[in-house]
Protein backbone atom coordinates (compact mmCIF):
# COMPACT_ATOMS: atom_id res chain seq x y z
CA UNK A 1 0.00 0.00 0.00
CA UNK A 2 2.91 2.58 0.60
CA UNK A 3 4.73 1.34 -2.04
CA UNK A 4 1.56 2.68 -4.50
CA UNK A 5 0.86 5.47 -2.36
CA UNK A 6 4.80 6.18 -3.71
CA UNK A 7 4.15 6.04 -6.98
CA UNK A 8 1.29 7.86 -6.63
CA UNK A 9 2.88 10.71 -5.10
CA UNK A 10 5.76 10.47 -8.04
CA UNK A 11 3.21 10.31 -10.78
CA UNK A 12 1.91 12.86 -9.39
CA UNK A 13 5.30 15.23 -8.66
CA UNK A 14 3.67 15.55 -5.20
CA UNK A 15 7.16 14.68 -3.52
CA UNK A 16 10.28 14.06 -5.20
CA UNK A 17 10.14 10.52 -4.40
CA UNK A 18 11.62 7.18 -5.46
CA UNK A 19 14.77 8.08 -6.13
CA UNK A 20 17.74 6.38 -4.27
CA UNK A 21 19.57 9.68 -6.03
CA UNK A 22 20.86 10.19 -1.99
CA UNK A 23 21.67 6.47 0.19
CA UNK A 24 19.11 5.96 2.07
CA UNK A 25 21.59 5.72 5.47
CA UNK A 26 23.62 7.86 7.14
CA UNK A 27 20.69 9.36 9.59
CA UNK A 28 17.94 8.30 8.14
CA UNK A 29 18.36 4.57 8.85
CA UNK A 30 17.33 2.17 11.18
CA UNK A 31 18.17 3.63 14.29
CA UNK A 32 16.50 6.93 13.68
CA UNK A 33 12.95 4.65 12.76
CA UNK A 34 13.44 3.41 16.28
CA UNK A 35 13.77 6.83 17.86
CA UNK A 36 10.96 7.85 16.20
CA UNK A 37 8.67 5.10 16.74
CA UNK A 38 9.35 5.26 20.71
CA UNK A 39 8.29 9.30 20.32
CA UNK A 40 5.21 8.51 18.31
CA UNK A 41 4.44 6.24 21.02
CA UNK A 42 4.82 8.42 23.77
CA UNK A 43 3.46 10.88 21.77
CA UNK A 44 -0.06 8.74 21.34
CA UNK A 45 0.21 7.79 25.19
CA UNK A 46 -0.17 11.63 26.04
CA UNK A 47 -2.92 12.05 23.11
CA UNK A 48 -4.71 9.29 24.60
CA UNK A 49 -4.67 10.55 27.99
CA UNK A 50 -5.44 13.76 26.88
CA UNK A 51 -8.54 12.89 25.25
CA UNK A 52 -9.53 10.26 28.19
CA UNK A 53 -9.28 13.27 30.61
CA UNK A 54 -11.22 15.56 28.40
CA UNK A 55 -13.76 12.75 28.13
CA UNK A 56 -13.75 11.98 31.60
CA UNK A 57 -13.92 15.88 32.56
CA UNK A 58 -17.07 16.52 29.96
CA UNK A 59 -19.14 13.17 31.56
CA UNK A 60 -18.09 14.54 35.16
CA UNK A 61 -19.42 17.97 34.63
CA UNK A 62 -22.27 16.65 32.04
CA UNK A 63 -23.45 14.26 34.80
CA UNK A 64 -23.33 16.83 37.95
CA UNK A 65 -24.56 20.06 35.75
CA UNK A 66 -28.33 19.39 35.37
CA UNK A 67 -28.47 18.04 39.43
CA UNK A 68 -28.58 19.48 43.10
CA UNK A 69 -28.98 17.69 46.32
CA UNK A 70 -31.07 19.00 49.06
CA UNK A 71 -30.45 17.89 52.47
CA UNK A 72 -32.96 17.86 54.89
CA UNK A 73 -31.06 17.13 58.72
CA UNK A 74 -33.33 15.95 60.97
CA UNK A 75 -34.13 17.86 64.04
CA UNK A 76 -35.93 17.04 67.45
CA UNK A 77 -38.41 19.61 67.57
CA UNK A 78 -39.85 19.20 64.24
CA UNK A 79 -40.81 16.56 62.73
CA UNK A 80 -38.91 14.94 59.62
CA UNK A 81 -41.88 13.66 57.23
CA UNK A 82 -43.45 16.90 56.91
CA UNK A 83 -40.23 18.77 56.48
CA UNK A 84 -39.73 16.43 53.36
CA UNK A 85 -43.06 17.00 52.64
CA UNK A 86 -43.00 20.83 52.63
CA UNK A 87 -39.41 20.72 50.67
CA UNK A 88 -40.69 18.21 47.98
CA UNK A 89 -43.93 20.69 47.72
CA UNK A 90 -41.57 23.74 47.01
CA UNK A 91 -39.14 22.43 44.67
CA UNK A 92 -42.07 21.05 42.75
CA UNK A 93 -43.89 24.37 42.52
CA UNK A 94 -40.82 25.72 41.39
CA UNK A 95 -40.00 26.23 37.82
CA UNK A 96 -37.17 24.96 36.18
CA UNK A 97 -37.07 21.56 38.49
CA UNK A 98 -37.84 18.58 36.17
CA UNK A 99 -38.14 16.26 39.37
CA UNK A 100 -37.42 15.98 42.76
CA UNK A 101 -37.06 12.49 44.14
CA UNK A 102 -36.45 11.08 48.08
CA UNK A 103 -33.35 8.89 48.40
CA UNK A 104 -34.46 6.09 50.06
CA UNK A 105 -33.01 5.10 53.63
CA UNK A 106 -31.67 2.28 51.47
CA UNK A 107 -30.06 4.03 49.13
CA UNK A 108 -28.61 6.17 51.56
CA UNK A 109 -27.43 3.68 53.58
CA UNK A 110 -25.71 2.59 50.52
CA UNK A 111 -23.67 5.75 49.99
CA UNK A 112 -22.46 5.59 53.77
CA UNK A 113 -21.32 1.93 53.28
CA UNK A 114 -17.68 3.25 51.60
CA UNK A 115 -17.11 4.70 55.44
CA UNK A 116 -19.24 2.56 57.58
CA UNK A 117 -19.10 -0.53 56.40
CA UNK A 118 -22.20 -2.95 55.73
CA UNK A 119 -23.60 -2.69 58.99
CA UNK A 120 -27.04 -1.61 59.89
CA UNK A 121 -27.16 1.81 61.88
CA UNK A 122 -28.30 2.13 64.98
CA UNK A 123 -31.89 3.98 64.78
CA UNK A 124 -30.91 6.81 67.43
CA UNK A 125 -28.29 7.47 64.88
CA UNK A 126 -30.02 10.69 62.81
CA UNK A 127 -29.23 10.64 58.98
CA UNK A 128 -29.96 13.06 57.08
CA UNK A 129 -32.96 12.65 54.15
CA UNK A 130 -31.57 13.39 50.92
CA UNK A 131 -33.76 14.36 47.74
CA UNK A 132 -32.57 14.57 44.54
CA UNK A 133 -33.37 17.08 42.47
CA UNK A 134 -33.20 17.43 38.33
CA UNK A 135 -32.79 20.62 36.89
CA UNK A 136 -34.72 21.54 33.41
CA UNK A 137 -31.99 21.85 30.85
CA UNK A 138 -34.00 24.30 29.00
CA UNK A 139 -35.59 26.32 31.95
CA UNK A 140 -32.47 26.77 34.67
CA UNK A 141 -34.09 27.56 37.90
CA UNK A 142 -33.12 30.71 40.08
CA UNK A 143 -31.10 29.02 42.63
CA UNK A 144 -30.58 31.49 45.07
CA UNK A 145 -33.86 32.19 45.56
CA UNK A 146 -34.59 28.36 45.79
CA UNK A 147 -32.18 28.10 48.41
CA UNK A 148 -33.73 31.42 50.11
CA UNK A 149 -37.41 30.03 50.58
CA UNK A 150 -36.33 26.53 51.04
CA UNK A 151 -34.24 28.00 54.38
CA UNK A 152 -37.28 30.36 55.23
CA UNK A 153 -39.46 27.13 55.16
CA UNK A 154 -37.70 24.05 56.15
CA UNK A 155 -35.44 24.41 59.20
CA UNK A 156 -32.65 22.33 59.06
CA UNK A 157 -32.29 22.26 55.34
CA UNK A 158 -28.89 22.93 53.16
CA UNK A 159 -28.92 23.14 48.93
CA UNK A 160 -25.54 22.03 47.54
CA UNK A 161 -25.30 22.54 43.83
CA UNK A 162 -21.89 20.49 43.94
CA UNK A 163 -20.43 23.92 42.99
CA UNK A 164 -17.05 23.37 44.83
CA UNK A 165 -16.83 19.68 44.07
CA UNK A 166 -17.09 20.89 40.23
CA UNK A 167 -15.09 23.40 40.38
CA UNK A 168 -11.93 21.30 41.77
CA UNK A 169 -13.00 18.54 39.38
CA UNK A 170 -12.75 21.36 36.72
CA UNK A 171 -9.12 22.52 38.11
CA UNK A 172 -8.06 18.96 38.28
CA UNK A 173 -8.97 17.79 34.74
CA UNK A 174 -7.86 21.22 33.46
CA UNK A 175 -4.14 20.05 35.03
CA UNK A 176 -4.21 16.77 33.91
CA UNK A 177 -5.05 18.19 30.28
CA UNK A 178 -2.47 21.09 30.43
CA UNK A 179 0.08 18.07 31.67
CA UNK A 180 -0.97 15.84 29.03
CA UNK A 181 -0.39 18.99 26.34
CA UNK A 182 2.67 19.76 27.50
CA UNK A 183 3.87 16.32 27.50
CA UNK A 184 2.84 16.38 23.44
CA UNK A 185 4.41 19.53 22.59
CA UNK A 186 7.66 18.36 24.42
CA UNK A 187 7.62 15.19 22.18
CA UNK A 188 6.74 16.72 18.80
CA UNK A 189 9.63 19.67 20.47
CA UNK A 190 11.98 16.95 20.93
CA UNK A 191 10.94 14.80 17.35
CA UNK A 192 12.01 18.15 15.94
CA UNK A 193 15.31 18.55 17.22
CA UNK A 194 16.15 14.65 16.54
CA UNK A 195 14.96 14.98 12.74
CA UNK A 196 17.11 18.23 12.45
CA UNK A 197 19.92 16.70 13.83
CA UNK A 198 19.76 13.30 11.89
CA UNK A 199 19.23 15.43 8.63
CA UNK A 200 22.39 16.98 8.81
CA UNK A 201 23.89 13.69 9.74
CA UNK A 202 22.95 12.66 6.40
CA UNK A 203 23.62 15.90 4.67
CA UNK A 204 26.76 15.38 5.85
CA UNK A 205 27.43 11.92 5.34
CA UNK A 206 26.28 12.26 1.81
CA UNK A 207 28.19 15.71 1.10
CA UNK A 208 29.79 14.38 -1.99
CA UNK A 209 26.75 12.88 -3.54
CA UNK A 210 25.29 16.97 -2.95
CA UNK A 211 28.56 17.99 -4.55
CA UNK A 212 28.18 15.92 -7.53
CA UNK A 213 24.28 16.86 -7.87
CA UNK A 214 24.85 20.36 -7.36
CA UNK A 215 27.66 20.31 -9.77
CA UNK A 216 25.52 18.64 -12.66
CA UNK A 217 22.90 21.72 -12.40
CA UNK A 218 20.87 19.86 -9.66
CA UNK A 219 18.12 22.90 -7.53
CA UNK A 220 18.70 22.76 -4.15
CA UNK A 221 14.66 21.81 -3.83
CA UNK A 222 15.60 18.78 -5.70
CA UNK A 223 18.19 17.57 -3.02
CA UNK A 224 16.57 18.68 -0.21
CA UNK A 225 13.54 16.76 -1.77
CA UNK A 226 15.45 13.57 -1.50
CA UNK A 227 16.11 14.31 1.79
CA UNK A 228 12.16 15.02 2.59
CA UNK A 229 10.97 12.18 0.59
CA UNK A 230 13.53 9.82 2.95
CA UNK A 231 12.17 11.38 6.24
CA UNK A 232 8.88 11.26 5.18
CA UNK A 233 8.55 7.42 5.15
CA UNK A 234 10.76 7.33 8.53
CA UNK A 235 7.35 9.48 9.92
CA UNK A 236 5.28 7.45 8.24
CA UNK A 237 6.29 4.09 9.31
CA UNK A 238 7.71 4.89 13.08
CA UNK A 239 4.21 6.80 13.00
CA UNK A 240 2.23 3.72 12.51
CA UNK A 241 4.12 1.50 14.72
CA UNK A 242 4.43 3.71 17.88
CA UNK A 243 0.60 4.65 17.40
CA UNK A 244 0.06 0.62 16.79
CA UNK A 245 1.59 -0.04 20.53
CA UNK A 246 -0.17 2.86 22.07
CA UNK A 247 -3.01 1.53 21.00
CA UNK A 248 -2.66 -1.72 22.20
CA UNK A 249 -1.32 -0.07 25.80
CA UNK A 250 -4.21 1.78 25.78
CA UNK A 251 -6.74 -1.37 25.14
CA UNK A 252 -5.01 -3.43 27.99
CA UNK A 253 -5.35 -0.39 30.49
CA UNK A 254 -9.11 -0.25 29.64
CA UNK A 255 -9.75 -3.65 30.17
CA UNK A 256 -7.45 -4.54 33.05
CA UNK A 257 -7.10 -1.17 34.74
CA UNK A 258 -10.32 1.06 34.42
CA UNK A 259 -12.95 -0.29 31.82
CA UNK A 260 -15.90 0.30 34.75
CA UNK A 261 -16.18 2.76 37.34
CA UNK A 262 -15.21 2.77 41.22
CA UNK A 263 -17.35 3.94 43.35
CA UNK A 264 -18.32 8.16 42.92
CA UNK A 265 -15.11 8.17 40.31
CA UNK A 266 -16.36 7.33 36.25
CA UNK A 267 -14.74 4.44 34.39
CA UNK A 268 -11.10 5.50 32.46
CA UNK A 269 -13.12 7.11 29.67
CA UNK A 270 -11.13 5.28 27.02
CA UNK A 271 -13.98 5.55 23.77
CA UNK A 272 -13.62 3.23 20.55
CA UNK A 273 -13.63 6.88 19.40
CA UNK A 274 -9.95 7.12 20.36
CA UNK A 275 -8.61 4.29 18.85
CA UNK A 276 -8.94 5.90 15.34
CA UNK A 277 -7.68 9.47 16.43
CA UNK A 278 -4.44 7.93 17.87
CA UNK A 279 -3.78 6.77 13.99
CA UNK A 280 -3.45 10.78 13.53
CA UNK A 281 0.01 10.39 14.83
CA UNK A 282 1.56 8.81 11.92
CA UNK A 283 0.29 11.55 9.54
CA UNK A 284 1.45 14.20 11.98
CA UNK A 285 4.78 12.74 12.44
CA UNK A 286 5.09 12.48 8.54
CA UNK A 287 4.58 15.83 8.27
CA UNK A 288 6.80 17.02 11.10
CA UNK A 289 9.78 14.58 9.95
CA UNK A 290 8.85 16.23 6.24
CA UNK A 291 8.64 20.27 7.02
CA UNK A 292 11.44 19.97 9.35
CA UNK A 293 13.82 17.84 6.71
CA UNK A 294 13.34 20.18 4.13
CA UNK A 295 13.68 23.30 6.30
CA UNK A 296 16.57 21.82 7.63
CA UNK A 297 17.98 20.71 4.03
CA UNK A 298 17.29 24.19 2.13
CA UNK A 299 19.21 25.82 5.36
CA UNK A 300 22.23 23.65 5.16
CA UNK A 301 22.13 23.69 1.13
CA UNK A 302 22.28 27.41 1.04
CA UNK A 303 25.27 27.87 3.13
CA UNK A 304 27.07 25.21 0.20
CA UNK A 305 28.39 26.96 -2.99
CA UNK B 1 25.79 53.51 -30.89
CA UNK B 2 29.25 54.03 -29.20
CA UNK B 3 30.75 53.55 -32.79
CA UNK B 4 28.50 56.11 -33.86
CA UNK B 5 29.02 58.26 -31.03
CA UNK B 6 32.71 58.46 -31.08
CA UNK B 7 32.69 59.82 -34.43
CA UNK B 8 32.96 58.12 -37.98
CA UNK B 9 36.10 58.12 -40.32
CA UNK B 10 35.19 59.85 -43.67
CA UNK B 11 34.89 57.56 -46.45
CA UNK B 12 33.11 54.89 -44.08
CA UNK B 13 29.96 53.70 -45.15
CA UNK B 14 26.57 53.03 -42.74
CA UNK B 15 26.46 50.30 -44.13
CA UNK B 16 30.00 49.17 -43.19
CA UNK B 17 29.75 50.09 -39.44
CA UNK B 18 26.16 48.47 -39.17
CA UNK B 19 27.88 45.10 -40.46
CA UNK B 20 30.76 46.06 -37.95
CA UNK B 21 28.16 47.04 -34.94
CA UNK B 22 26.87 43.25 -35.44
CA UNK B 23 29.96 41.60 -35.77
CA UNK B 24 30.66 42.70 -32.93
CA UNK B 25 27.45 41.95 -31.01
CA UNK B 26 27.36 38.52 -32.77
CA UNK B 27 31.35 38.07 -31.43
CA UNK B 28 30.03 38.93 -28.24
CA UNK B 29 27.40 36.54 -27.87
CA UNK B 30 29.52 33.25 -29.32
CA UNK B 31 31.67 33.61 -26.06
CA UNK B 32 30.99 30.92 -24.03
CA UNK B 33 33.69 31.49 -21.51
CA UNK B 34 35.62 34.75 -20.57
CA UNK B 35 38.30 34.78 -18.26
CA UNK B 36 39.63 38.88 -17.30
CA UNK B 37 42.50 39.14 -14.91
CA UNK B 38 41.56 36.21 -12.71
CA UNK B 39 43.75 34.97 -9.60
CA UNK B 40 42.52 32.60 -7.18
CA UNK B 41 43.96 31.80 -3.86
CA UNK B 42 42.51 28.85 -1.93
CA UNK B 43 41.76 30.50 1.74
CA UNK B 44 44.54 32.72 3.10
CA UNK B 45 47.19 30.58 0.83
CA UNK B 46 49.19 32.28 -2.06
CA UNK B 47 47.60 32.29 -5.25
CA UNK B 48 47.56 29.33 -7.51
CA UNK B 49 46.11 31.33 -10.41
CA UNK B 50 47.13 34.37 -11.66
CA UNK B 51 45.92 37.27 -14.49
CA UNK B 52 44.37 34.51 -16.41
CA UNK B 53 43.08 35.83 -19.15
CA UNK B 54 41.23 33.92 -21.96
CA UNK B 55 38.02 33.61 -24.06
CA UNK B 56 36.36 30.05 -25.24
CA UNK B 57 34.32 31.23 -28.02
CA UNK B 58 31.32 28.75 -29.08
CA UNK B 59 32.28 25.47 -31.06
CA UNK B 60 36.05 25.58 -29.99
CA UNK B 61 37.86 22.82 -28.95
CA UNK B 62 40.79 23.43 -26.58
CA UNK B 63 43.73 21.54 -24.64
CA UNK B 64 44.82 22.79 -21.22
CA UNK B 65 48.57 21.28 -19.74
CA UNK B 66 50.50 21.74 -17.38
CA UNK B 67 52.90 20.40 -14.50
CA UNK B 68 50.89 18.53 -11.85
CA UNK B 69 50.21 21.35 -9.27
CA UNK B 70 50.01 23.79 -12.12
CA UNK B 71 46.45 24.83 -11.85
CA UNK B 72 44.73 22.95 -13.99
CA UNK B 73 42.16 21.60 -12.18
CA UNK B 74 41.44 24.86 -9.87
CA UNK B 75 41.38 26.59 -13.51
CA UNK B 76 38.60 24.13 -14.63
CA UNK B 77 36.74 24.20 -11.02
CA UNK B 78 36.24 28.06 -11.51
CA UNK B 79 34.78 27.28 -15.27
CA UNK B 80 32.13 24.61 -13.60
CA UNK B 81 31.31 26.91 -10.16
CA UNK B 82 32.83 24.82 -7.77
CA UNK B 83 34.82 27.69 -6.72
CA UNK B 84 34.90 31.90 -6.56
CA UNK B 85 37.47 33.59 -7.87
CA UNK B 86 39.35 35.64 -5.41
CA UNK B 87 39.55 39.28 -7.87
CA UNK B 88 38.82 39.39 -11.48
CA UNK B 89 35.74 38.68 -13.88
CA UNK B 90 34.49 35.66 -15.25
CA UNK B 91 31.78 35.09 -17.58
CA UNK B 92 29.78 32.31 -18.85
CA UNK B 93 27.13 32.34 -21.58
CA UNK B 94 27.35 35.90 -21.21
CA UNK B 95 26.50 36.19 -17.43
CA UNK B 96 28.93 37.71 -14.81
CA UNK B 97 29.23 34.45 -12.73
CA UNK B 98 30.33 36.69 -9.36
CA UNK B 99 26.63 38.66 -9.36
CA UNK B 100 24.54 34.86 -10.14
CA UNK B 101 21.96 34.66 -7.49
CA UNK B 102 21.95 31.29 -6.01
CA UNK B 103 19.37 30.06 -7.93
CA UNK B 104 20.58 31.54 -10.87
CA UNK B 105 23.39 29.27 -10.99
CA UNK B 106 21.80 25.29 -11.77
CA UNK B 107 20.45 26.40 -15.32
CA UNK B 108 24.01 27.60 -15.93
CA UNK B 109 25.29 24.34 -14.42
CA UNK B 110 23.64 22.60 -16.42
CA UNK B 111 25.03 24.23 -19.79
CA UNK B 112 28.39 22.27 -18.78
CA UNK B 113 29.04 18.73 -19.19
CA UNK B 114 31.92 17.70 -16.40
CA UNK B 115 34.48 15.11 -16.57
CA UNK B 116 36.40 14.87 -13.38
CA UNK B 117 39.42 13.74 -12.87
CA UNK B 118 38.16 11.21 -9.82
CA UNK B 119 35.00 10.97 -12.02
CA UNK B 120 32.71 11.31 -9.21
CA UNK B 121 30.05 9.28 -9.97
CA UNK B 122 27.80 7.65 -7.17
CA UNK B 123 28.57 4.46 -5.32
CA UNK B 124 25.33 3.43 -4.71
CA UNK B 125 23.94 4.15 -8.36
CA UNK B 126 24.30 1.97 -11.40
CA UNK B 127 26.16 2.63 -14.63
CA UNK B 128 22.66 3.39 -15.77
CA UNK B 129 21.01 5.69 -13.15
CA UNK B 130 24.66 7.78 -12.79
CA UNK B 131 23.98 8.77 -16.61
CA UNK B 132 20.21 9.42 -16.37
CA UNK B 133 21.49 11.69 -13.56
CA UNK B 134 21.63 14.86 -15.67
CA UNK B 135 18.51 14.23 -17.31
CA UNK B 136 17.09 13.30 -14.33
CA UNK B 137 17.30 16.37 -12.39
CA UNK B 138 15.72 18.24 -15.05
CA UNK B 139 12.45 15.96 -13.98
CA UNK B 140 12.69 14.41 -17.71
CA UNK B 141 9.76 11.19 -17.42
CA UNK B 142 12.55 8.32 -17.43
CA UNK B 143 11.02 6.92 -20.54
CA UNK B 144 12.03 10.05 -22.73
CA UNK B 145 15.55 9.24 -22.32
CA UNK B 146 16.37 6.02 -21.31
CA UNK B 147 16.97 4.34 -24.81
CA UNK B 148 19.51 7.09 -25.80
CA UNK B 149 21.22 6.96 -22.52
CA UNK B 150 21.38 2.67 -22.99
CA UNK B 151 22.54 3.63 -26.76
CA UNK B 152 25.49 6.12 -25.49
CA UNK B 153 26.60 3.07 -22.83
CA UNK B 154 26.77 0.87 -25.19
CA UNK B 155 28.93 3.02 -27.46
CA UNK B 156 31.05 3.72 -25.29
CA UNK B 157 32.03 -0.18 -24.59
CA UNK B 158 29.67 -0.37 -21.49
CA UNK B 159 26.50 -2.19 -22.59
CA UNK B 160 27.05 -4.76 -20.66
CA UNK B 161 28.04 -3.17 -17.82
CA UNK B 162 25.27 -0.79 -17.44
CA UNK B 163 23.68 -2.12 -14.19
CA UNK B 164 27.31 -3.16 -12.49
CA UNK B 165 28.24 -0.05 -9.50
CA UNK B 166 31.19 1.84 -9.66
CA UNK B 167 32.89 -0.26 -7.18
CA UNK B 168 32.64 -3.06 -9.24
CA UNK B 169 33.99 -1.31 -12.64
CA UNK B 170 37.53 -0.92 -13.24
CA UNK B 171 39.22 2.39 -13.78
CA UNK B 172 39.12 2.70 -17.69
CA UNK B 173 35.39 1.84 -17.14
CA UNK B 174 34.38 4.60 -14.70
CA UNK B 175 36.10 7.00 -17.07
CA UNK B 176 33.36 5.76 -19.75
CA UNK B 177 31.09 6.42 -17.19
CA UNK B 178 31.82 9.95 -16.34
CA UNK B 179 32.56 10.84 -19.65
CA UNK B 180 28.95 9.50 -20.79
CA UNK B 181 27.56 11.41 -17.51
CA UNK B 182 29.34 14.41 -18.44
CA UNK B 183 28.12 14.47 -22.41
CA UNK B 184 24.88 12.87 -22.46
CA UNK B 185 22.61 16.15 -21.27
CA UNK B 186 24.37 17.54 -24.88
CA UNK B 187 26.21 20.11 -23.03
CA UNK B 188 27.00 23.63 -24.45
CA UNK B 189 30.25 23.54 -23.06
CA UNK B 190 32.15 20.46 -22.17
CA UNK B 191 35.58 20.35 -19.69
CA UNK B 192 37.40 17.69 -19.26
CA UNK B 193 39.82 16.88 -16.78
CA UNK B 194 42.57 13.98 -17.40
CA UNK B 195 39.56 12.14 -19.70
CA UNK B 196 41.95 9.58 -21.22
CA UNK B 197 44.04 9.11 -18.25
CA UNK B 198 42.34 5.35 -16.78
CA UNK B 199 41.98 4.18 -20.72
CA UNK B 200 44.44 1.99 -22.66
CA UNK B 201 45.13 4.15 -26.01
CA UNK B 202 42.82 2.66 -28.80
CA UNK B 203 39.88 3.40 -26.21
CA UNK B 204 41.41 7.05 -25.70
CA UNK B 205 41.46 7.33 -29.22
CA UNK B 206 37.48 6.39 -29.63
CA UNK B 207 37.37 9.16 -26.65
CA UNK B 208 38.79 11.91 -28.37
CA UNK B 209 36.96 11.23 -31.27
CA UNK B 210 33.41 11.19 -29.31
CA UNK B 211 34.77 14.67 -28.10
CA UNK B 212 35.27 15.76 -31.70
CA UNK B 213 32.24 14.94 -33.09
CA UNK B 214 30.65 17.03 -29.90
CA UNK B 215 32.86 19.35 -31.17
CA UNK B 216 31.92 19.29 -34.96
CA UNK B 217 28.02 19.42 -33.43
CA UNK B 218 28.98 22.94 -31.67
CA UNK B 219 29.95 21.65 -27.90
CA UNK B 220 32.80 24.04 -26.80
CA UNK B 221 35.49 21.84 -25.22
CA UNK B 222 38.45 22.17 -23.22
CA UNK B 223 40.57 19.14 -21.99
CA UNK B 224 43.02 19.20 -18.97
CA UNK B 225 45.57 16.35 -20.25
CA UNK B 226 49.39 15.68 -19.49
CA UNK B 227 48.81 13.46 -22.94
CA UNK B 228 50.30 15.14 -25.79
CA UNK B 229 49.58 13.24 -28.61
CA UNK B 230 45.88 14.08 -28.09
CA UNK B 231 46.86 17.58 -28.77
CA UNK B 232 49.23 16.57 -31.52
CA UNK B 233 46.02 14.31 -32.90
CA UNK B 234 43.94 17.68 -33.24
CA UNK B 235 45.44 19.90 -35.45
CA UNK B 236 42.60 22.70 -35.12
CA UNK B 237 42.26 22.78 -31.38
CA UNK B 238 43.62 25.72 -29.09
CA UNK B 239 46.70 24.60 -26.83
CA UNK B 240 46.53 26.68 -23.61
CA UNK B 241 49.40 25.89 -20.99
CA UNK B 242 49.53 26.90 -17.13
CA UNK B 243 52.70 26.65 -15.40
CA UNK B 244 53.17 28.11 -11.89
CA UNK B 245 49.35 29.50 -11.85
CA UNK B 246 50.23 31.51 -14.96
CA UNK B 247 48.37 30.69 -18.38
CA UNK B 248 49.98 30.97 -21.83
CA UNK B 249 48.96 29.98 -24.88
CA UNK B 250 51.06 27.23 -26.96
CA UNK B 251 48.77 27.36 -29.68
CA UNK B 252 45.92 29.70 -31.22
CA UNK B 253 43.68 27.75 -33.29
CA UNK B 254 39.79 26.73 -33.35
CA UNK B 255 38.78 30.05 -31.39
CA UNK B 256 40.95 30.07 -28.10
CA UNK B 257 43.12 32.99 -27.33
CA UNK B 258 44.92 34.79 -24.65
Amino acid sequence: MIGNLREWLAAHNVLAVSSNVIPNSGGAGWPLLVVVAVMCFLASVALGITLTVSNVAKEWSADLAGVITVQVKPRPDVDGEEQMQTTLRILRETPGIAAATPVSSRSAAELLEPWLGGVELPDDIAVPQLVDVRLDSVMQPDLEALRLRLEGSVPGIEVDDHFRWKSRLAAFAGSLLGLAIAALLLIVGAAVAIIVFATRAAMEANRGVIEVLHLIGARDTFIAGEFQAQFLWVGLRAGAVGAAAAAILLMVLTVFAGGRGEFFLPGLGVTWFTYPTLFLVPILAAGVAFATARATALSVLARIL
Amino acid sequence: MILLGLGRPRGMSLTYLICLTITVFARRSFLMVRFENVGMRYGMGPEVLRDISFELRQGSISFLSGPSGAGKSSLLKLIYMANRPSRGLITMFGSDISTLEREEMPPIRRRIGVVFQEFRLLDHLTALENVCLPLRITGAPEENYEHDVKELLTWVGLGNRMNAVPPTLSGGEKQRVAIARAVVAQPDVLLADEPTGNVDPDMGMKLLRLFKELNRMGTTILIATHDMSLVEQTQNAAHLHIEEGQLSVLRKAGGAMS
